[in-house]
């Protein structure tokens, strides 16, 4: 049995959840002031009763082995924005919902998104912890329906989704962690356009012209919140959370933009040219870095020196990184005006990341008493000044952000991958029919920026 | 007569309130005519391992504390530890300075060490 201070039962039912077991454990309740220095601890002594019945007494609701499906719920009202509005407010009480408005998860609406994968509805693509709950492309369609996406999301969506649940990625730190992280999705191949996904100008932001981010993104954060049981102060006790945990940050890498000596993101991690990915991450900031101008020498190393000055700063999260073999620090965006400055200068992806690399580094005189308790790498590590990765391919550079060279961002990693995760994305056998949907709904694609 | 009289007017009541209220109790009510089936958003979970048995008693049973050795771990284990034996004197409650700390500890090491100190149930703790 568990001695668990008040408010704290669902982080418990999680942690029974995520191993196998019934979430109902058994628990005895004490106020979380009993759990502070010099308190009173006469709540133990009145409550001996309780904690000798959670011994012997206690009997678990479950008590047989298998999965547990959740089913279909009937709402009524009295006509259909009245019906809509007490789902959402159903769902706000389950705690299924984000706080803005849901579109409902009908089972036509469902199988209408159902039809962007070839993949058997139940085929399970693994279980998101801490609570547990199996993710299926049924699933991941239901957290879409409520998002507002739409059927060609989906393939997006599973690849993402199986890149989060990698062990590399190490979700369930995330979803349970202090630290304010949230996933970056950054995908490549003809996929992004096909789908409508930003690559340039406001990517990490919404776009009416190029949508599918906000609803890819929303729909993760209902598969970590709905399936993975990631309820603030519940299970996750991230102190901040951040605007970015409602629809992530989703777009694509400007591959147009990416000069010809550099390579794009997804064949950095051993996927050949062309192909469909999503790469994921977990990352706690953005980082706006003005500059980026490249038309001198003189101003290619200021734009570089604004980047590394931004990037080397004594935070721990960058020591989660540093303990990993593949660990990185964050992911650098540059538009694609200054990655071709660089690249006309003679500055390919890995001179720059070696740049960056070495001015980045934190004298260990700023990084303080928290970091050598909490964060002391080992000796073997330890360096003065401290990189913020164990070595230059722990930086990541991405071209995205349109053609200016005005402005970079740095997404800071957050709590606690062990490296960046790429999965490919797959299409279904009807994806000519799903885009001629999309353009009859949406209208035609716009030419990207 | 007058008995007779209002019996009558009571069933013409009833009668205009049934026509008049369109045959209230037979019909939904207008807050339920319209009907949104939905999925659940929760989805599947697996459960693989049940929960133990309780004990039948606590007499002469050895307990095994398991601590993140946080929050007060130091104060609260010993009064509990305290509180049990006072109660079952023939109890033995293993202390968690003598299992790992479960802040950190591999699964199956813990478990190992449950199992080496021949306990026969637990409490987990301190507050998380």
């Amino acid at each position: 049995m568990t001695v668990t201070r008040s408010g704290f039962t669902g982080v418990i039912e999680n942690a029974f959840s995520s191993r196998g077991f019934p979430k109902e454990a058994s628990q005895i309740k004490y106020p979380a002031d009993m759990f502070l220095p010099d308190s009173d601890l006469s709540p133990l002594r009145n409550k001996l009763d309780g904690l000798i019945a959670g011994l012997t007494r206690w009997e678990p609701r479950v008590t047989t082995k298998g999965v547990s499906s959740a089913g279909m719920l009937t709402v009524q009202g009295s006509n259909y924005p009245d019906a809509l509005t007490r789902m959402n407010d159903l769902f706000l009480q389950h705690l299924w919902s984000d706080g803005l408005p849901l579109l409902p998860p009908t089972e036509e609406r469902v199988n209408w998104i159902l039809k962007g994968t070839d993949l058997p509805d139940d085929r399970e693509i693994g279980e998101v912890l801490p609570r547990g709950g199996i993710a299926t492309p049924k699933s991941l369609a239901i957290t879409l329906a409520m998002a507002g996406g739409r059927p060609e999301y989906l393939p997006v969506l599973i690849a993402a989704v199986q890149a989060i649940l990698d062990p590399g990625l190490k979700h369930e730190r995330m979803n349970t962690t202090t630290n304010s992280v949230y996933p970056v999705v950054i995908v490549n191949g003809p996929v992004a356009e096909d789908v409508r996904l930003n690559s340039g100008y406001g990517c990490l932001g919404p776009d009416p012209l190029q949508p599918a981010g906000a609803a890819i993104g929303r729909a993760i954060r209902f598969v970590l919140l709905n399936l993975g049981g990631s309820v603030p102060e519940k299970t996750s006790m991230s102190i901040y959370g951040g605007p970015a945990r409602y629809t992530g940050l989703v777009f694509a890498e400007d591959e147009a933009g990416i000069p010809e000596t550099w390579k794009p993101l997804n064949v950095e991690q051993g996927f050949k040219a062309g192909t469909n990915t999503a790469t994921v991450y977990a990352v706690s900031s953005t980082t706006n870095i003005p500059g980026g101008e490249t038309g001198t020498e003189t101003a290619v190393k200021a734009s570089l020196n604004r980047a590394a000055g931004c990037m080397g700063i004594p935070i721990g999260n960058y020591w989660f990184a540093t303990y990993q073999p593949e660990g990185v620090a964050g992911i650098l965006l540059m538009g694609r005006r200054t990655a071709e400055g660089l690249s006309q200068r003679g500055w390919d992806k890995a001179k720059v990341k070696k740049y960056l690399w070495e001015r980045a580094k934190v004298p260990t005189s700023e990084l303080g008493p928290r970091f050598e308790i909490w964060w002391m790498p080992p000796k073997e590590i330890l360096e003065d000044p401290m990189p913020i990765a164990v070595d230059p391919q722990g930086i990541e550079i991405v071209v995205a952000g349109g053609k200016q060279s005005g402005h970079m961002m740095w997404l800071q990693v957050g709590c606690c991958p062990k490296r960046l995760v790429t999965k490919k994305i797959d299409l279904p056998s009807n994806w000519d029919e799903l885009m001629k949907d999309s353009v009859g709904h949406l209208g035609p694609r716009m030419p990207r920026n | 007569m007058r008995i007779r009289q209002a019996s009558y007017l009571a069933i013409v009541a009833c009668l205009l309130f049934w026509v008049h209220h369109g045959h209230a109790g037979t019909q939904p009510d207008a807050a339920d005519r319209f009907t949104l089936n939905v999925f659940d958003p929760s989805g599947a979970t697996r459960v693989t391992h049940l929960h133990a048995d309780r004990l039948s008693d606590l007499k002469g049973v050895r307990i095994c504390e398991l601590s993140d050795h946080m929050w007060e771990a130091y104060r609260t284990f010993p009064l509990i530890r305290q509180l049990l034996t006072e109660r079952y004197p023939s109890s033995i409650v293993i202390p968690y300075e003598d299992l790992p700390n479960i802040y950190g500890v591999k699964e199956k090491e813990l478990i190992e060490a449950v199992r080496k100190a021949e306990c026969d149930a637990a409490i987990v703790g301190n507050a998380g």
